[in-house]
């Protein structure tokens, strides 16, 4: 499957309010709409980001794990135009957030293949280009789709 | 250390939630993907915790469990087991509610928690 078949319009999210890393994990949960396990996915995402910052560099974010509380892999997409603090690895801020939650189990097992589809997405510093120029969650399907992954 | 989880299957959610994490960061496919992991070992820490604050009947019967099954508990959505796949009767179903930590699935034995 490709990266863009697994996003939804209501999913993306082209300017965040968050200032800070726990406020933009609170403000992706709330595109998930898990209402009230959004709490349990925070403090889970919280924990892996403890272990290690999901903040893999060049202004690029990808935090995941895997939980109970979701049916099925669920992306979602915010970005910041101004950045924000994400205790990245390169130590810059961040603007382009891919959250990823997936079941415990999944028929298709595509969890991992999505991380580094994502992860493969982001290397290519033209694409992080792009989505800092759209302006709609239409445009953001073209750019996916343009980048063929 | 818990706060915000109310009832006992909000607490096995995220203790087997956390088993998943481990597991997963443990997993060799997931470390070719280069994403830092640090002391895994940390999350130990919080395993037991809440694990301590689990029923200690419960906690026995959900280990018993997890000797035969990676995943203890599972779902049960539109009347079906997510752990083996087993419809319930309409009747038995009428029987369960939500956040009812004591339902058991008869055809594998997983515990289960409702999602309507």
């Amino acid at each position: 499957m490709k990266l863009v078949e697994f996003f939804a319009p209501d999913e993306i999210d082209l300017d965040l309010d968050a200032e800070g890393k726990e406020e933009a994990l609170k403000e992706l949960i709330g595109l998930l709409s898990v209402n009230e396990k959004s709490e349990e996915l925070f403090r889970l995402l919280k924990k892996r980001e403890n272990l290690g910052s999901t903040g893999i560099g060049k202004g690029v974010a990808i935090p995941h794990c895997r939980s109970l509380v979701v049916d099925r892999l669920r992306v979602v997409y915010g970005r910041k135009a101004d950045g924000l603090d994400f205790d990245a690895i390169d130590g810059k801020p961040v603007h382009h957030i891919f959250l990823i939650v997936a079941p415990p189990v999944e028929i298709s097992n595509q969890y991992l293949p999505v991380l580094g589809k994502i992860a493969q997405f982001c290397k290519n510093p033209k694409n992080l280009l792009r989505l800092d120029d759209i302006e709609t969650p239409e445009e953001f399907f073209k750019v996916l789709d343009q980048a063929d992954v | 250390m818990s706060g915000g989880l109310e009832t006992t299957i909000d607490l096995l959610i995220a203790l087997q939630d956390l088993l998943q994490l481990k597991r997963d960061l443990e997993d060799n496919s997931y470390g070719e993907l280069g994403f830092e992991t640090g002391d895994v070992s940390a999350i130990d820490e919080e395993i037991e915790s809440l694990k301590a604050e689990i029923d200690p009947t419960i906690m026995r019967r959900y280990e018993s469990i997890r000797r035969k099954y990676d995943r203890p508990l599972v779902p049960v959505r539109r009347g079906v087991c997510y752990g083996c796949f087993v419809k319930f009767p309409t009747a038995r179903m009428a029987e369960m509610s939500e956040g009812d930590s004591a339902i058991i699935c008869e055809s594998c034995g997983r515990m289960l928690y409702l999602i309507s």
